[in-house]
């Protein structure tokens, strides 16, 4: 069995209750929190969750580019690994296995230096967020982004790199959809390759709807999630289409955004998936 | 029967800085293509050297690719940025014309541009007027201007080939159609195959790439429904190879790793895999 959750950031400045309210009507299991520890109180989510029957799922940290884990500033650097430290602290309070890394700032698609030397800082900055994460019980998931959003962690194999140079038990990855259409050769294959390591999935369309609304071959995804045994959350990331992901918090949604994708989202991953 | 063709950009580079333009188009003649696809830049080449080369090899022009910077942002809200946008098609068209190339492929922005400039309505009769003189230019020389949509990372303006077949059949000139991109339709259209069937005989170019813009085959494209539309539309015209380098810039990451599978062993296994599915 797996859990179903939703990426509480595509809904923008919403209030927290209204999206869990949504949710749970909705029979989610979880809401994935906005990484923004300084902006959201773990407290405030913990009650809602707690009043309409939902568990946080995991944090998607968001990386932008004063959060850039290979910034040729040291200062950067370390301000992307105690942002990665804060989140895994509110991971820790509302009971989160999960929080989301990209190891460079989303959008950034040139090497500042020699790849050699941003790959260390990747696995150096990835390792210490880890083993403050270890302590906390929490685990940390690599994501790989498309081409258009980094230059660094793209395919799926690439991040499995990254997770077996980190070598903590804490540290795995995690898959998304959208970017496997672009970059990987089989989605399926990419799945299967993460194995264990696997723990955590976006979900959304080739073009990034919901699911159903591009040509993934979701049953073939499916097929490759049981394969591997994973029980863990999918968590929908619908967005709208825009170079730039981080304009759904700007207001670029449409209304079917909220209630219907939400909606048609679980129905369509619970068919398959049965 | 559809005809193929390689576009030597990743070959040849973006100003032709690359491999000589003899030693692309040998490789393609070697391969059995039908044709070559240019690069748009005509201040770099001397057409008379082109028109000698493929006569040598046998093998034709097939088109020629535009690129769209900053400067040549057909729709840019400054007139002066339009005129350039403008002269630099017609020295294209006329390229294109020099070297005997049916189609010349053209977008309405500029590459990477991703927020407007002006609303939507504005730009949209910009790009009209900018398509209608240009488009007239090329008739003229029994040329073809294809529309490229592009993936929403690239451009802001026209995405899906049914935004591209709108803005076409708003021009209303017989010489100027849309051309669809497998690359950027993976990303953006709900079926391929479907998008392409609806634009039918308005379908001038087509753009040959896998979901992770590298040879046929090698990303999860199913390229037989893709075979099938093209047939149903009895689509007859250029079939041309655009494959590039996973990043987002992928001319520095030509520079940086040497993209070397993208000369001869795709060259050679692009048209063999397409050619299996005929």
């Amino acid at each position: 069995m797996v859990k179903y959750s939703v990426s509480s950031w595509i809904y923008g400045d919403e209030p927290m209750e209204q999206s869990i309210e949504r949710l749970s009507k909705c029979g989610y299991d979880g809401i994935e929190i906005y990484g923004e520890p300084q902006k959201v109180s773990a407290k405030e989510i913990w009650r809602l969750s707690k009043r309409y029957g939902l568990e946080a799922s995991s944090i998607c940290g968001i990386y932008t580019k004063d959060r850039d884990l290979v910034s040729s500033s040291e200062k950067t650097r370390n301000n992307a690994i105690n942002y990665v430290k804060d989140c895994t602290k509110m991971a820790h309070e509302l009971g989160v296995s999960v929080v989301i890394v990209v190891p460079s700032a989303v959008n950034k698609v040139k090497p500042e230096v020699a790849p050699d030397q941003e790959w260390k800082w990747a696995v150096e900055g990835v390792r210490e967020a880890g083993r403050y994460a270890m302590n906390l019980g929490v685990s940390l998931a690599i994501e790989a982004l498309n081409r258009y959003e980094t230059y660094l962690v793209n395919r799926i194999g690439q991040a499995m790199e990254l997770v077996e140079d980190v070598a903590l038990d804490n540290v795995g990855l995690m898959v998304d959809c959208f970017h496997m259409s672009i970059e990987d050769e089989s989605l399926a294959n990419a799945i299967i390759a993460a194995k264990k390591k696997l723990l955590h999935v976006h979900i959304a369309d080739s073009n990034r709807q919901t699911p159903g609304r591009g040509h993934t071959d979701f049953q073939s995804v499916v097929s490759a999630l049981k394969q591997i045994g994973y029980s863990r959350y999918l968590t929908m990331e619908f967005l709208p289409p825009s170079a730039d992901p981080y304009a759904a918090l700007k207001g670029a949604r449409t209304r079917e955004f909220y209630d219907l994708y939400t909606k048609e989202s679980i129905e369509y991953m619970k068919r398959i998936w049965q | 029967m559809l005809k193929y063709s390689y576009c030597i950009l990743v070959n040849v580079g973006v100003d032709y800085s690359g491999e000589p333009i003899e030693r692309s188009i040998a490789r393609l003649a070697k391969f059995g293509y039908d044709g070559v696809e240019f690069v748009g830049e005509p201040s770099k080449v001397q057409t008379r050297e082109i028109r000698q080369l493929l006569k040598k090899y046998q093998i034709k022009a097939s088109s020629v690719v535009q690129i769209f910077t900053d400067e040549r942002h057909p729709i840019s809200a400054k007139e002066t940025i339009r005129r350039n946008a403008v002269e630099y098609v017609k020295d294209c068209i006329n390229m294109a014309n020099e070297i005997e190339a049916p189609v010349v492929t053209t977008s309405c922005s500029a590459c990477m541009k991703v927020s407007p400039e002006a609303p939507f309505e504005k730009e949209r009769s910009l790009a009209i007027e900018f398509l209608r003189e240009t488009g007239e230019y090329a008739g003229k020389l029994g040329i073809k201007l294809a529309v490229e949509p592009w993936n929403r990372y690239e451009t802001y303006f026209i995405n899906r080939l049914e935004q591209a077949l709108d803005l076409t059949n708003a021009v209303g000139l017989k010489n100027v159609g849309v051309m669809g991109d497998l690359f950027h339709m993976n990303i953006e259209e709900s079926s391929l195959a479907g998008a392409l069937t609806k634009v039918g005989s308005k379908l001038v170019h087509l753009h040959i790439a896998d979901s992770n813009r590298a040879a046929p085959g090698r990303g999860h494209l199913d390229f037989r429904p893709i075979m099938d539309a093209l047939k149903s539309i009895h689509y007859e015209d250029y079939a041309s190879m655009e494959l590039l380098p996973a990043a987002a810039d992928p001319f520095a990451a030509m520079k940086l790793k040497g993209a070397k599978e993208f000369f001869d062993q795709y060259a050679k296994e692009s048209i063999e895999y397409l050619k299996k599915l005929e």
